[in-house]
């Protein structure tokens, strides 16, 4: 058994002669000889291994294996698991709401969904799962990790997370249903707010009604909007596209580019905008990833927008599923997504032109005490109604306060009227 | 974020013609050819379409080590690199640090320092927790690549970022790197009986064994009781080493046998040597820590009736693997094997089954002697002996009960 082939000594010879002038052959040489050690410990396992081993899931787990050295995006699907996914249609966050992806070899959360179990605990994007109910993460793949996040409503995980410069934690909560986040809207005063969790299939609509909506409660006084993808970790790709194209007018959104000509696409905004120019100002944080980071890269480049926040997730990639025959499905990542002026959305994400930190404000203004009757002497006894008081100051100092981001958003959106106001007297 | 596009490059279109024939019987099995075909196809389809830079030897590194993995959980790929680390290791030129470390919160815990060594002497402590290698952040690093960095040239250095409970800073410890040599076996006089520890099956458990009997022997003279053979906790390690440590107190028969998947290729490994407790009872200790190379010698011995088995039921690994050099490559780690006690049982899954189930204890005196007081008047603190190790205190009445019994049938 531990005989060494003929094949791998002649392999070995090959290998040597790499380093020859003769590059482009050499190159198909290592290509074969990589091929070669690969038919060797095919043969090996199947005439060695203690057990018979089918063909199919030797090939199948080295295929898939070739495909997670990629990315965690690239994977194979048997024909089977390819129509349990096309069947499919919501993509399910059932469990903890968590988005996740792999870094480094453990679990890292893109996002926490609007609503879910993950968000009300305050995970952050960035934060790393390394153990799963004490099962290290290290060595999952993404959909072994995901595996195990999602479950029944009503069972517990403990997660142990890690968060740069902190301790490690637990994170202990329960599953639930988590319901795909809708978009929402409000005003206030002469400006919109329109909070987008997630791009989903009717996301375009929703946003044009949700516009449509804003003009006309607020009718000619409206100045601008806010537009809050924080915490968006994307979704549908046509939907974003066509969201952003709601709101620009004719110009460039984003492009693909690949090895192949058919990964080099470009996308560009219809003409008219349903806000007609008026102020946006766009809320992106570490959580905005994918898809609407797409919005976000568009919206800076062509200057439709102000970003505010905090730099995004950077995850930019498009994957091509290719049939291959009756075997199955390859999904490999076939191109990166880049930006009107050309900046890769797969790499450091998109930064905004303000950068404003999730912050607690705490008002320097000296809070004396309010002087009341009972506190003059010899004021006539009241009856007391003490005790209720302190519990309600704990629970208040638990509130993180104020969106000190969004608060800054509106403030910027009021000055950039303004300057629109000035702009148009002259 | 996933589009999906139906055309395909100029490059699958070689493997549609080849795919094509059998599309129309899609219930028969694909032959040996078409999956190494569909193999070929999907390198192709990457190094063609994939958006980043593709290595090709990592590609088929991953895939290898995948199809390997998929086995069962001792098979694997270790690439050129850890191949030749772990031959460099085992050839004494690399160096380590000398602790025991698990993974711990996704930091590296010290399970303890082992005596005497370059850890110890640094001052590293059981429940450390490192944080840094050199500066490296351990958060993220599988267990096994931290190690390998705490591993390097003999007299080299490592800083070590050392979180400790009650410390509020983190501290930096440096530590030179030193030759540790497992010591595979472990022995002292325990009442009458040789006890003899095995931590794992090195290659120098059979000499250990050997050495250690011939001195405890000699110490006990003719007060020499029996053997305890400690294999709790011991993963196992090489097969030949744990036939010898059998053949050390059989006279004849057989070791073990392993059989590969051909039914033909069944090999026997028989014991051939002098007992080297002369028939003196032997009393073998064993947990869910025991496992392979352990199992056999406890099965082994079981099946012979010549030791009593104590403890609770060992790990059940029942495969066998062999080291396959792939060239310049690295080696895979196949299991080829299964095997089988003298009388025929597998190991695998089940384990061995202690004679005697002994759970491990803590022991505490019901009515605790009275403190003594010295002729200071004061309270006389005992010298800490450490817990009481009650299975092993269980092994020892066991052995002495034994003994006497075999004397009494001897006198008559």
């Amino acid at each position: 058994m531990q005989v060494i082939r003929k094949t791998l000594t002649a392999g070995v010879a090959a290998l040597a002669l790499l380093a020859t002038p003769a590059f482009g052959q050499a190159t198909e040489q290592k290509t074969y000889e990589v091929l070669n050690l690969f038919g060797d410990a095919f043969d090996r396992v199947r005439s060695a291994y203690v057990e018979e081993v089918s063909d199919e899931a030797l090939i199948g787990a080295a295929i898939s294996g070739m495909l997670a050295a990629l990315d965690p995006l690239s994977r194979f699907y048997t024909p089977d698991q390819y129509a349990a996914l096309q069947s499919q249609s919501i993509r399910s966050y059932d469990g903890l709401g968590l988005e996740v992806t792999m870094d480094g070899g453990v679990a890292m959360i893109i996002s926490a969904i609007d609503g879910g179990p993950g968000n009300r605990l305050g995970l952050m994007p960035g934060d790393l799962i390394v153990e799963i109910n004490t099962t290290p993460v290290y060595g999952m793949t993404l959909d072994q990790t995901i595996a195990g996040l999602i479950g029944i409503p009503g069972t517990m995980v403990d997660l142990t997370m890690v968060r740069p410069g902190t301790d490690p934690f637990l994170a202990s909560m329960v599953r639930e249903f988590v319901a795909v986040p809708e978009i929402s809207f409000s005003t206030q005063e002469t400006t919109g707010y329109v909070r987008i969790p997630l791009f989903t299939d009717t996301s375009a609509s929703v946003v044009s009604d949700t516009i449509a909506a804003i003009r006309q409660n607020l009718g000619d006084g409206l100045e601008g909007i806010v537009l809050d993808l924080r915490n968006n970790p994307g979704g549908s790709f046509d939907q974003a596209v066509e969201v952003a194209s709601l709101l620009m007018d004719g110009s460039k959104i984003v492009s693909s580019r690949g090895n192949s000509d058919e990964d080099n696409q470009n996308w560009v905004a219809d003409a008219g905008d349903l806000l007609d120019g008026l102020p946006i100002v766009l809320l992106v944080n570490g959580g905005t990833a994918a898809a609407a980071e797409i919005v976000a890269g568009a919206f800076k480049d062509s200057r439709r927008a102000i970003l505010l926040g905090e730099n995004t997730f950077g995850k930019g990639s498009a994957q091509t599923i290719i049939p291959m025959g009756d075997f199955g499905f390859v999904q490999l990542t076939t191109s990166h997504y880049y930006t009107p002026d050309g900046v890769s959305i797969d790499d450091a994400g998109i930064a905004p032109e303000i950068v404003v930190e999730p912050s607690l404000v705490i008002l320097q203004t000296r809070n004396f005490p309010r002087r009341t009757e009972a506190d003059l002497r010899g004021a006539l006894d009241v009856p007391e109604e003490g005790a209720d008081e302190a519990v309600e100051e704990i629970v208040a100092a638990e509130d993180p306060g104020p969106d000190y981001q969004l608060a800054r958003a509106f403030d910027l959106l009021q000055a950039l009227a303004l300057l629109n106001k000035q702009a148009a007297a002259n | 974020m996933i589009m999906i596009k139906a055309a395909l490059s100029s490059a699958i279109v070689a493997v549609w013609l080849v795919a094509a024939p059998t599309s129309a019987g899609a219930a028969d099995p694909k032959s040996t050819y078409q999956q190494l075909n569909l193999f070929g196809d999907v390198f192709e389809l990457i190094r063609a379409r994939y958006v980043g830079e593709v290595n090709e030897l990592r590609l088929v590194n991953s895939a290898i080590d995948s199809m390997l993995t998929s086995l069962d959980p001792h098979s694997s790929f270790m690439d050129a690199e850890t191949y030749g680390a772990m031959q460099e290791r085992t050839s004494g030129e690399f160096g380590g640090l000398g602790i025991e470390v698990r993974m711990d919160e996704g930091f590296v815990l010290v399970v303890r320092p082992m005596p005497d060594t370059p850890a110890e002497r640094a001052g590293v402590e059981a429940g450390d927790h490192i944080t840094h290698l050199d500066g490296n952040d351990v958060i993220g690093m599988a267990l096994s690549d931290a190690v390998d960095l705490m591993r390097g040239k003999v007299n080299s250095t490592i800083e070590l970022t050392v979180e400790r409970e009650g410390v509020d800073d983190p501290m930096t410890i440096t530590v030179t790197r030193a030759v540790i040599r497992m010591a595979s076996v472990r022995y002292r006089v325990e009442g009458n009986a040789a006890y003899i520890l095995i931590t794992s099956f090195s290659e120098q458990t059979e000499s250990g064994i050997k050495r250690a009997m011939a001195e405890l022997r000699d110490e006990l003279g003719d007060n020499f009781e029996g053997v305890i053979l400690d294999l709790r906790g011991n993963p196992g390690g090489l097969l030949g080493q744990s036939v010898a440590a059998t053949e050390a107190f059989l006279d004849r028969g057989e070791v073990v046998g392993t059989r590969a998947r051909d039914p033909s290729r069944v090999q026997r490994y028989t014991a051939r040597r002098g007992d080297l407790a002369d028939g003196k009872p032997i009393i073998v200790l064993i947990n869910g820590g025991s496992a392979s190379a352990s199992e056999i010698v406890a099965g082994a011995l079981q099946d012979h009736q010549r030791a009593l088995i104590v403890g609770t039921q060992s790990f059940g690994k029942g495969s066998v693997q062999t080291i396959m050099p792939m060239g310049v490559y690295g080696a895979m780690r196949l299991t080829t094997s299964r095997y089988y006690t003298p009388s025929g049982r597998s190991i695998q899954g089940t384990g061995i089954t202690p004679d005697v189930v002994v759970e491990q204890a803590q022991i505490e005196p019901l009515f605790p002697k009275p403190p003594e007081i010295g002729p200071d008047g004061q309270e006389i603190v005992p010298f800490d002996t450490g817990p009481i190790d009650y299975q092993l205190s269980r092994a020892l009445d066991l052995l002495h009960a034994m003994a006497v019994f075999q004397g009494g049938l001897a006198a008559n």
